[in-house]
């Protein structure tokens, strides 16, 4: 189940976390953190206070990692910063800025969500990796003439290059991808999606990439990579090789946006390559019916997931926007990270939408009370221009303005557009409507109620939801109860009286 | 059409293949819309390929007709007529007769008010005979029966005419058995037993387009007996005899006397049937003129069989009889609503409406019933068919469309809008007209997409809903479909909307899992969804899964302990126990004997009385569930617990998602009883919110469910099968194969049919049809309905049991983790 909300302090001292936890010998530190790059990356930006964030499982090497980026430049001053509330992958600019940080490095996994607040920049660390055993096994499992996407969990860019120089004479078209690092390019070089490279974008780093003129060579840039493809060919006839665990959010987030295409996974820890099973059709289908769930939604709660992916706000907005055209109402909320037992607290929300980075938006949905879709969900439930064409992206910067899947809104017909909801068999309307007054509106009237029990009712605000409960709030039972005095109450905070047992 | 006491609005209502649509061919060829040669063959209401194909109706289909009535005729009319006007207006509806589509008929006998019942007099009174009859009962509709397929028991069977007589006296009483069983001897109806000498029942062959009431006969004999038309027609049936000697009616047989039927009825028909078949020209041409039939030049060139066809439909023509005896003995809408006002609406019975409905009244407000949607030629949208029982419906009127789910005052499932026509059906064709008084039955244009299948217009701001309409097939059969590619998803999604609104009993719904399932009321009905979606609905190709059946997740005894769960931080606890409900509370509920808006006092009287229910205990059902109504209930059992009204909208939000997805395979939950016995909650209202109570409540349930012996319900078909003694034998072979017990094996009368009744389980049902035929000889065609739900045997949480394959099965379609979660997830300790 779920961990508490809140719980006692005693709790969370102890309370195990469960990671595989390793600390790096002194002797790897400076190769593995790439100390050396960090401390250039400071020196040339002259930066004076340094956030380094670390997950979970290299929070033990974090001391070390500090004193020696100390070391070599003594007159900065660092300082340390767990995750986020949202999750491991993401940059915790709030945190950093807590402590009036001027930059921040990131360490571990990322999902390369790009940032506003401060510059970045990422370590991604070193996973162990065969990469002799790896070509191997590649080798055995695709044949020679398959067209190949080369991508890779960002903890294996160490070795990309490798790997990749070692696998190039096997197959004939093998496109290699390239990580769409924050922190060597400037936010305002690159647009998102599908476009043409970019004279601005800054060569040296992408030396890989042709740099070429040529109106019909591609560059698709999504989930934070870069894959630039031949002449002439589509990504629809490659199959994709992914270097990483073959349970990596970063694969999942890549096979719902390249849904069209063949995975194979590489997974180091078990030495082997393996066809991706996992039926990408059945999850989108499963997203559609996200989707219908989201047409059928009176009263749809925005859940912020992220405080600092770039644009969040934009994108809140938008869908307030988006969804007050359709005639639902929204309300905001920002829960740190979700669990369902805090979703649960407000039981008149349909379905909530999360905006959060690529790899965090998706959630195993079986314990919440109430579905939570991503943005793009939303987007295809209510933006009439909006058709489903089976491509998906699952970061929202894609869907605003200058987007690669941005379409502007349509208005609503005066009348909303009115069907049947698959999901309940019920009429639904979207849009704005003026609902057929009948007499007097719900609110105004007073309800007469039967206690006999409580019977499913429809809301289309959380006021009408408040006035359907059965329960009114506490019987003030005037005149029945005596008069006492005043006595002391609870001591303590709400989690665990002092007074209470077993506390 | 604005002459209220000179319509009738009927439908033709059988068991599949005795001939209803053949019949309705020599009604509709009186009214000059096919010609009268080709009437019997043509199947005019078929008005779909694949039924004329597969020569079954699928769809009901309506058609008006014209009929004059003699003016010597209208005395027979025994209800307020307009002496002035002998021309009526026939509404009729021909539905279809196979078991899977009984809820085209359902929607059929909604709008009409009278029901033709047609028996196959060689096969008689089927079990879809019963349903429909049933059904017609149920809701206040007069029945006629017609006699069909004389010519088979002739030509092919070739009875002597006192068995022939015998067996239509049976099929009659059988008829009026079922009559009596559901129909109210003294109800608002009167009589509505069928009797030949009323001229309630018809004889005849619809193939071969001729057809007879007594009263036919008896105007041909008055002047032979020199007594009243009347009078004749008692004589005509029963034990009337005639001594030719004496020249006497008696009641008794003696020597020379000869039943009135057989000898003045039975025996020219008999006569003619032998003289064409086997004598000479002159023979029939003797006895045709002795009829004073006129035959044509061409007509007298024909042989046998086609020219006996002709002799009779000149003699006896179907239209004819069955007209008249439909205008006399059917009532007008004026006659029916008087009675049917009080079925059909839900609201206060002295109400403006209701007062409109009673009367009639073209001037009241207007009450127009949506029974189905028909498809328009413009794909993807529809007419919503439907009745005027009150005021005038026209085009351009702004109209409140009323779902099933409309409550007067609130304004959930309904909508405002303009009818853009108003149109007339004509089987294949459809007619535009300007205004339609109650009465009638019509199409709407353009209020279809504001309408699930059914619902209430009305123009009337307090109006509140017809009664919906209770279908006697549940949808139990299930398939998934998926479009090849992903990108078909949204085509796929408006094919499976538009097939749900042209049929009245599918289901279409989108699963949590994404899978899209298509329910329906058997194989056959299934097939011909399918059929419609691919090719019609949705024109995209779509993977067919194997058929599976939806299953009911309960408990077999009480929890053997008390369960608790407590909320994520630990300051709750729930403490709960399952029981199962009493046998045939579950039904109970499903028929709304015991419903979640009943007075709760009156509500706990019946269930401690019915049902043994502890009196305060009854008194304190929380809710039902799932989805507020479902045969499961929610009970405090608590005493004296501080805050507990608070809480109850969560453990009630908690209990409709626990019972909507059971923890076994996320099935429906039914015939559970939860009973809340204790609840502590922290005394701060933060701590005890929805997000710590509605969790813990669903997992409080699921540990009680497994703890009481969790067990799986199946749905089981009732099967009736005839076929002749011989063939019995391979029958018991297929029914024991696939888990049936037969119940009932009765002989139909003096015949070597025999009727096989029995109950399959319908997950061995698939396939069944055809095995059955292929261990016959192709002789035995079954008809099931589904009946009841029952136990299947084992442990579901034994994953090599029965169930518990079922439950494997499931979990794995619908992308669950492997396994029933253990207790250990849902169950805390103190």
């Amino acid at each position: 189940m779920s961990t508490s909300a809140f719980s006692a302090s005693d709790d969370v001292i102890h309370r195990t976390i469960e990671c595989h936890t390793v600390k790096t010998s002194t002797d790897n530190l400076k190769i593995v953190y790439e100390i050396e790059r960090c401390v250039t990356w400071i020196q040339q930006s002259n930066f004076k206070k340094v956030a380094l964030q670390f997950p979970d499982v290299l929070l033990v090497d974090a001391p070390s990692v500090a004193k020696e980026i100390e070391n070599c430049v003594p007159e900065i001053s660092a300082f340390i910063l767990g995750d986020t509330s949202y999750g491991s992958c993401c940059v915790d600019e709030v945190g950093a800025q807590h402590n009036r940080a001027d930059c921040l490095i990131h360490f571990g996994r990322a999902c390369l969500s790009p940032t506003v607040r401060l510059p970045v920049l990422y370590v991604f660390g070193r996973s162990p990796i065969d990469t002799n055993q790896c070509v191997f096994e590649v080798k055995k499992a695709l044949t020679p003439d398959t067209k190949v996407v080369f991508v890779y969990d960002t903890t294996y860019n160490y070795v990309a290059d490798d790997v990749y120089m070692k696998l190039k004479s096997n197959f004939q078209d093998l496109v290699f991808s390239r990580l769409l690092d924050p922190s060597t390019t400037l936010l305002s070089n690159y647009s998102f999606g599908l476009h043409k490279v970019s004279n601005s974008l800054d060569a040296s780093s992408h030396q890989l990439i042709h740099k070429s003129s040529d109106q019909d060579q591609a560059t698709v840039c999504k989930c934070g990579r870069y894959i630039s493809l031949p002449f002439g060919s589509t990504l629809e006839d490659y199959t994709f090789l992914f270097i990483g665990a073959s349970e990596s959010s970063a694969l999942v987030n890549m096979m719902m946006t390249f849904n069209k295409n063949n995975f194979y996974t590489y997974d180091p820890s078990k030495s082997s390559c393996e066809k991706e099973t996992v039926k990408i059709n059945k999850a989108l289908m499963k997203r559609y019916y996200l989707i219908e769930r989201t047409k059928d939604a009176n009263i749809v709660g925005i859940v912020a997931g992220t405080l600092g992916v770039a644009k969040y706000k934009d994108m809140i907005d938008h869908l307030k926007v988006l969804l007050k055209a359709a005639g639902k109402k929204s309300y905001t909320f920002v829960v740190g990270k979700l669990n369902p037992a805090k979703l649960a607290n407000f039981a008149e929300v349909d379905i909530y939408v999360l905006v959060a980075c690529p790899e965090s938006c998706l959630l195993e949905q079986t314990e919440f009370y109430r579905p939570v879709v991503s943005p793009l969900e939303v987007e295809m439930a209510c933006n009439q221009a909006r058709e489903w064409t089976g491509d998906y992206s699952t970061d929202f910067r894609d869907l605003l303005p200058g987007g690669s899947m941005f379409i502007k809104a349509s208005p609503f017909k005066e009348s909303g557009t009115t069907d049947v909801s698959l999901i309940d068999n019920k009429i639904r309307t979207l849009g704005v409507v003026d609902n057929p007054d009948p007499g007097k509106s719900a609110q105004q009237t007073v309800a007469i109620r039967s206690d006999a029990s409580v019977v499913a009712n429809v809301a289309q605000n959380a006021g009408e939801f408040l006035a359907g409960r059965s329960w009114q709030g506490l019987d003030r039972k005037l005149g029945e109860t005596p008069v006492v005095k005043a006595t002391d109450g609870q001591h303590g905070i709400a989690a665990s009286y002092d007074n209470e047992p077993g506390s | 059409m604005d002459n209220k006491r000179n319509i009738r609005n009927m439908s033709v209502i059988a068991h599949v293949d005795h001939g209803k649509s053949t019949l309705t061919d020599s009604l509709v060829s009186k009214a000059g819309i096919i010609a009268g040669a080709k009437a019997g063959e043509t199947r005019f209401t078929d008005t779909r390929k694949d039924e004329q194909e597969r020569c079954i109706t699928i769809k009901s289909t309506a058609i008006s007709l014209y009929h004059e009535l003699p003016q010597e005729d209208m005395k027979y009319i025994k209800q307020e007529y307009d002496p002035e006007n002998n021309y009526f207006l026939i509404n009729l509806i021909d539905s279809p007769g196979h078991v899977d589509f009984s809820s085209e008929v359902t929607a059929a006998l909604r709008v009409t008010d009278g029901a033709l019942v047609v028996v196959d007099c060689v096969s008689g009174v089927c079990v879809q005979t019963e349903t429909v009859l049933r059904q017609a009962i149920g809701e206040r509709i007069r029945p006629v029966l017609f006699m069909n397929k004389m010519d088979l028991a002739l030509l092919t069977l070739q009875l002597e005419p006192e068995d022939l007589y015998q067996i239509f006296q049976r099929i009659i009483e059988n008829v009026n058995v079922i009559v009596g069983t559901y129909g109210e001897e003294d109800g608002p109806m009167g009589n509505i037993q069928v009797d030949p000498k009323n001229g309630t029942v018809g004889f005849g062959s619809g193939l071969h387009g001729w057809a007879f009431t007594l009263k036919d006969f008896a105007k041909m004999y008055v002047t032979k007996f020199k007594v009243e038309e009347s009078v004749l027609m008692k004589r005509l049936w029963g034990d009337y005899f005639f001594n030719e000697k004496t020249k006497k009616w008696s009641k008794n047989r003696d020597g020379d006397s000869v039943r009135g039927f057989t000898n003045y009825i039975l025996k020219p028909i008999y006569s003619m049937f032998n003289a064409c078949m086997n004598k000479t020209k002159e023979d029939v041409m003797f006895l045709v003129d002795k009829l004073g039939v006129k035959l044509t030049s061409e007509d007298k060139e024909l042989e046998g069989k086609v020219l006996l066809k002709t002799i009779m439909r000149k003699w006896l023509p179907a239209g004819d009889a069955m007209l008249q005896m439909i205008v006399i003995h059917l009532p007008s809408p004026v006659t029916a609503q008087k009675y049917r006002a009080e079925l059909l609406y839900e609201g206060p019975f002295d109400d403006e409406c209701c007062v409109a409905i009673k009367e009639c009244n073209s001037k009241g407000p207007l009450m127009m019933y949506i029974s189905k949607m028909v498809p328009t030629s413009d794909k993807g949208r529809f007419y919503a068919f439907g009745r005027v029982f009150a005021g005038t419906v026209a085009t351009g009127q702004k109209v409140r469309l009323m779902g099933p789910n409309y409550v007067p005052g609130k304004k959930e499932d309904l909508c405002e809008k303009s009818i853009q026509r108003t149109i007339l059906m004509m089987g294949r064709y459809v007619e535009s007209i300007e205004d339609v008084p109650c009465g009638n039955i019509c199409g709407l244009v353009g209020v279809d997409q504001f309408l699930v299948k059914t619902g209430t217009i009305s123009t009337h701001k307090d109006a509140h809903n017809m009664r919906v309409m209770k279908f006697s097939v549940s949808p139990v059969v299930r398939v998934a479909v998926e479009c090849k590619n992903p990108s078909e998803l949204p085509k796929l999604v408006e094919g499976l909307k538009r097939l749900a609104k042209s049929d009245p009993m599918v289901q279409c719904i989108i699963e949590e899992s994404g899978e899209h399932i298509i329910a329906g009321a058997g194989e056959l009905h299934l097939e011909i969804c399918l059929k419609d979606l691919q090719d019609d609905h949705a024109g995209i190709p779509i993977v067919v899964s194997e058929p599976v059946v939806s299953y009911r997740e309960t408990v077999d005894s009480e929890s053997n302990i008390t369960c608790l769960a407590k909320s994520p931080n630990k300051h709750n606890r729930i403490f709960m126990k399952a029981a199962p409900l009493p046998e045939g509370c579950a039904e109970s509920i499903d028929n709304g004997d015991i419903a979640p808006r009943q007075d709760v006092k009156e509500r706990a009287r019946f269930m401690v009385e019915k049902y043994n229910f502890d009196a305060t205990e009854a008194r304190k059902i929380w809710c039902f569930g799932p989805e507020g109504t479902g045969p499961n209930l929610l009970m405090d059992c608590t005493k004296a617990v501080q805050y507990l009204n608070e809480i109850k909208d969560s453990v009630v939000a908690g209990f409709q998602w626990a019972t909507k997805e059971g923890v076994l395979c996320e099935e429906n939950m039914r015939g559970v009883r939860f009973n809340i016995h204790d609840v502590t909650l922290h005394a701060d209202a933060i701590h005890r919110g929805g997000g710590q109570i509605i969790p813990t409540a669903r997992r409080v349930i699921y540990a009680s469910v497994l703890t009481a012996s969790p067990a799986l319900f199946e749905p089981v078909y009732l099967v009736e099968i005839q076929c002749t003694q011989e063939v019995s034998g391979g029958i018991y072979g297929v029914l024991n194969k696939r888990r049936g017990i037969v119940f009932d094996n009765v002989q139909i009368g003096n015949t070597p049919q025999i009727t096989v009744r029995a109950y399959l389980p319908v997950m061995e049902s698939f396939g069944f049809t055809a095995d059955l035929r292929s261990n016959t000889g192709g002789q035995a065609f079954p008809q099931c309905v589904f009946d009841h739900w029952q136990v299947l045997p084992g442990d579901p949480l034994d994953v090599n049991s029965k169930p518990g394959i079922v439950v494997t099965q499931s979990r794995k379609r619908k992308g669950l983790k492997e396994g029933v979660p253990g207790l250990d997830n849902f169950m805390d300790k103190l």
